[in-house]
C-alpha cells in the first residue's frame, strides 16, 4: 500500500496524465493529501486592509504589473492564506471567462450610468447645483404653484398702489391741502413738475449714495451725448435711449426731494465734468 | 467578438495603444485612452497606464468630462463582468447602476485606489466583483432563502470549476453534477450554517471557495476508497484494470463492442475486440459477477409497499476487509500529509505557492496558467518545477523510511 502510495506521487509529478479512472481517482486522492500538507498550520483570514490586498494588488499581480520585491510579498501571503489563494485563482478565471464575452449593453443604460456616475459638486463649491436641485424638488408640488403667484402679484402691485396713493394725496397738496409730511423740501409749484406725473408714472426715488452717483453719471452721460455726438457712430435707439434718459433725469432731479440746493435753486444740472474727463 | 474588439479580447484592455483627445471643461485637450482595445500585451505599456491614470485622476479630481468619459469606456466592460455574476435583465441593470454607485461613492474612494500598476479593465472588473460579493453577502445575512438563488448564479461557474479540477478529466458529466448538487446541499444544509458562518474578514468569494474546497476534499476521499481495485484485478494487466473500471465503475456493459467503443482513445493502441474479450474471460475468473447488473435494477416503491417489502436492498457499507483496507489506507495517508507538512514548513512561499496550484486540481495546470496566477514569466515556472520535483523526492524518501520500504521507485 504505501509503495503504491509513493508510485502515485511518483506519477503525480511525472506529469504523466493517465486517462484511466482507477489512475485518475488515485491522482485526485493523492493531489488532495498533499493539498492538505501543503496548507499545514497557516493562518486564518487576514483583515483586508492589514494585508494591503484588496482589487488593486491583485489586479497588479494578475496582470504582472507589481515589482519583484512587492510580488514576492504577495506570492507569500497567497501561500499561506488558503482564503487568498481561492480569491486569487477565481479572479484569474473570471477575468479570463469574460474576456470572452461581450454582451451589449442595454439601450438607456449608458444614460443612467453617465447621470449615476457624473460629478456633482458639493454646497460649498457651486452652491447653485444645490440652488438647482432644491428647485427641482419642490417645484413638482403643484400646490405651491398658485401661492407663488399671489405673492409675486402682490410683490409687483404693491409699488404702484403705493404710487397711486403717493400720486393722490400730491395732488391733494396741490389743490391747496396744506399736508407737510416730508423732512425734504417741498418741491415748487405746478409748473416745476414733471408732465409725466398726469400719466401716473411713479418716478423711482431714492436717497442713497449710489442711486445718487448713478444719476449724477446720468446727467454727465447726458452734457457727454453733446460732446460725442457729432464724432462717435452711436446707434439711434441707444442714443435715443440716452437722450431719453438724460431728460427724465433732468426732469427727475428737479423734483428730486433728495436734490442738492444747487441744483434745486436754478433748476439745472450742476455744472460736472464729463465722465471721459473723470476718469 | 465584441464590437470594441480589434483582434483581441476586450479584457486587453480599454487602455489601448490610441489615445483619443478629449476636451475637458477648461477647454484644454488631454490624452486619455479610446475605447478600442487592442491585442493582448504583457505587460502593461507605460504610455496606456499613464493615460489610465490620468483619466482616472481627472475622475477622481472632480472633472465632469473625465466622468462622462470613463463612464463611456467603462461602461462595456463592466456590463460583461456585471452580466457574467448577476446576469442580464432587470436584476442586471440594477446591479450594474449598484457597481457605477459604488464606484462614485465615498468621493470615487476605490477609483482612488487605482494605481496605474494593471489595467483599468482588470481593476475594474475586480472591483465590481467585489462590490457585487459584498452585496450578496449583505443579503444573505438579512434574507438566506431569498439570496441562495443568486449566491447559485454568482459562485456556479466557481464551483463547477473547482469540482471539474478536483475529478479526473475522463470523469462522467453526472458525476461531476452529483458532487456539485451535493456541495450545494452542504451550503444549504442547517440554515446556510457554512455560509452565514462569514465574520466579515476577508473576502466574502475567498471564504465561500475555502469552503467549497474542503467540502470537495471530502467528497474525493469518500469517493476514492470506493472505487479502489480489487487486489486480484490490481495484479492483471493495464487493459484488465480498465475493462473492470469501465464494467463496474463507469456502467458500460460487459460487452465487447461496448467497451471497444468506452476504451478508445485512452491507450496509445486502441485494444482489439479480441483482446478485450480474453480481457473480459480473465476478469471473469478472479471477479465475481460484476455489479453493473446489480446497479442497473432499479425497484418502485410501490411494488416494495404491494409485495410487503420482500426485496431485498444491496447494503452499501463496506465489507470488514473493505473496513482493513480502508483503515490502512488512512493511516498511509496520514502519513504523508503530516510528512508533508513538516517539511512545508521550510519551504520558501514561491515553490509552496507553486505545488498548491499544482495539487489545487487532479491534473496539473499549464505552465502558462500557473505563471498567470503567481504573476511570474513562464520560465520561473519551469525553475519552480524543477525544485519541487526534488523537494517531492524527498518528501516521498521520508514517508517511505516511515512505513518501512523497501525501496522507492521514484
Amino acid at each position: 500500500m504505501a509503495e503504491r502510495l509513493c508510485q502515485e506521487v511518483a506519477q503525480f509529478l511525472a506529469d504523466r496524465v493517465d486517462d484511466q479512472t482507477a489512475r485518475g481517482l488515485a491522482r485526485a486522492r493523492i493531489a488532495v493529501s498533499l493539498a492538505e500538507g501543503l496548507d499545514g498550520e497557516v493562518g486564518g483570514p487576514r483583515d483586508r486592509a492589514t494585508a494591503a490586498e484588496g482589487p488593486g494588488r491583485l489586479s497588479a499581480l494578475l496582470d504582472h504589473g507589481l515589482p519583484q520585491s512587492e510580488r514576492d510579498a504577495v506570492v507569500a501571503a497567497l501561500a499561506h492564506d488558503a482564503m487568498r489563494r481561492a480569491e486569487a485563482s477565481s479572479a484569474a478565471a473570471f477575468l479570463d471567462g469574460i474576456n470572452n464575452a461581450c454582451p451589449p449593453l442595454p439601450a438607456g443604460l449608458m444614460a443612467r450610468a453617465v447621470d449615476t456616475f457624473e460629478y456633482r459638486a458639493s454646497p460649498k463649491q457651486v452652491p447653485t447645483v444645490c440652488l438647482g436641485q432644491w428647485s427641482r424638488s419642490w417645484l413638482p408640488r403643484w400646490g405651491l404653484r398658485p401661492s407663488l403667484a399671489a405673492l409675486v402679484l402682490v410683490a409687483v402691485l404693491t409699488p404702484v398702489v403705493l404710487s397711486l396713493i403717493w400720486d393722490e394725496r400730491n395732488a391733494s397738496v396741490r389743490d391747496g391741502g396744506p399736508i407737510a409730511r416730508s423732512l425734504a423740501p417741498l418741491p415748487g409749484k405746478g409748473e416745476e413738475t414733471s408732465p409725466d406725473r398726469s400719466i401716473g408714472k411713479p418716478a423711482a426715488r431714492s436717497c442713497g449714495p449710489t442711486v445718487k452717483a448713478a444719476q449724477d453719471d446720468q446727467l454727465a452721460g447726458g452734457t457727454h451725448k453733446a460732446e460725442t455726438d457729432a464724432t462717435e457712430p452711436v446707434g439711434g435707439e441707444m442714443r435715443k435711449a440716452e437722450e431719453r434718459g438724460a431728460a427724465h433725469s433732468l426732469d427727475a432731479s428737479a423734483d428730486d426731494p433728495c436734490r442738492t440746493q444747487s441744483s434745486s435753486e436754478d433748476g439745472r444740472a450742476p455744472a460736472r465734468p464729463p465722465a471721459g474727463a473723470r476718469n | 467578438m465584441c464590437p470594441q474588439s480589434v483582434g483581441g479580447n476586450m479584457w486587453s484592455g480599454f487602455p489601448s495603444v490610441r489615445t483619443g483627445a478629449h476636451q475637458g471643461t477648461t477647454g484644454r485637450a488631454k490624452a486619455w485612452p479610446a475605447t478600442v482595445p487592442l491585442a493582448e500585451v504583457r505587460p502593461l505599456p507605460p504610455a496606456d497606464s499613464q493615460s489610465e491614470l490620468s483619466l482616472v485622476s481627472a475622475v477622481v479630481a472632480g472633472d465632469a468630462a473625465a466622468a462622462a468619459h470613463f463612464m463611456e469606456c467603462a461602461s462595456q466592460p463592466l456590463w460583461s463582468a456585471v452580466t457574467r455574476l448577476e446576469g442580464g435583465g432587470a436584476e442586471g441593470e440594477a446591479a450594474f447602476l449598484h457597481v457605477v454607485a459604488s464606484l462614485k461613492a465615498d468621493g470615487y474612494g476605490r477609483l482612488k485606489a487605482f494605481d496605474g500598476r494593471a489595467r483599468l479593465s482588470t481593476y475594474l472588473a475586480l472591483v465590481a466583483r467585489d462590490i457585487l460579493s459584498e452585496r450578496l453577502a449583505r443579503r444573505f445575512s438579512e434574507a438566506p432563502d431569498e439570496a441562495w438563488s443568486r449566491f447559485a448564479r454568482f459562485f456556479e461557474p466557481d464551483i463547477r470549476r473547482r469540482v471539474s479540477r478536483r475529478f479526473p478529466r475522463d470523469t462522467a458529466r453526472s458525476t461531476q453534477d452529483d458532487a456539485y448538487q451535493e456541495i450545494c446541499v452542504k451550503l444549504i444544509e442547517d440554515n446556510y450554517r457554512r455560509i452565514r458562518a462569514y465574520g466579515g474578514r476577508g473576502s466574502f468569494i475567498g471564504y465561500v471557495l475555502t469552503t467549497v474546497d474542503r467540502l470537495l476534499i471530502d467528497l474525493v476521499r469518500c469517493d476514492s476508497p470506493r472505487r479502489r481495485l480489487p487486489a486480484a484485478v490490481a495484479r492483471l494487466s493495464v487493459l484488465d484494470q480498465a475493462v473492470y473500471a469501465a464494467t463496474a465503475w463507469e456502467g458500460c456493459p460487459a460487452e465487447v463492442e461496448r467497451l471497444v467503443a468506452r476504451l478508445r482513445g485512452r491507450f496509445e493502441r486502441d485494444p482489439d475486440p479480441a483482446e478485450i474479450g480474453r480481457a473480459l474471460a480473465r476478469l471473469a475468473g478472479v471477479v465475481r459477477p460484476e455489479l453493473p447488473a446489480q446497479r442497473a435494477e432499479s425497484v418502485s416503491l410501490e411494488t416494495m409497499v404491494e409485495e410487503g417489502g420482500g426485496l431485498a436492498i444491496a447494503d452499501p457499507a463496506p465489507t470488514p476487509e473493505d473496513h482493513l483496507l480502508l483503515a490502512e489506507e488512512e493511516r498511509h495517508r496520514a502519513a504523508l500529509v503530516a510528512a508533508v507538512r513538516a517539511a512545508a514548513a521550510d519551504l520558501p512561499a514561491a515553490e509552496r505557492l507553486y505545488l498548491q496550484t499544482v495539487f489545487a486540481a487532479c491534473d496539473p495546470p499549464s505552465a502558462r496558467d500557473i505563471a498567470k496566477l503567481m504573476g511570474c514569466p513562464v520560465e520561473e515556472v519551469y525553475r519552480l518545477k524543477q525544485r519541487t520535483q526534488r523537494w517531492m523526492k524527498k518528501v516521498a524518501a521520508d514517508v517511505g523510511k516511515q512505513l518501512r520500504l523497501p525501496r522507492l521507485r521514484i
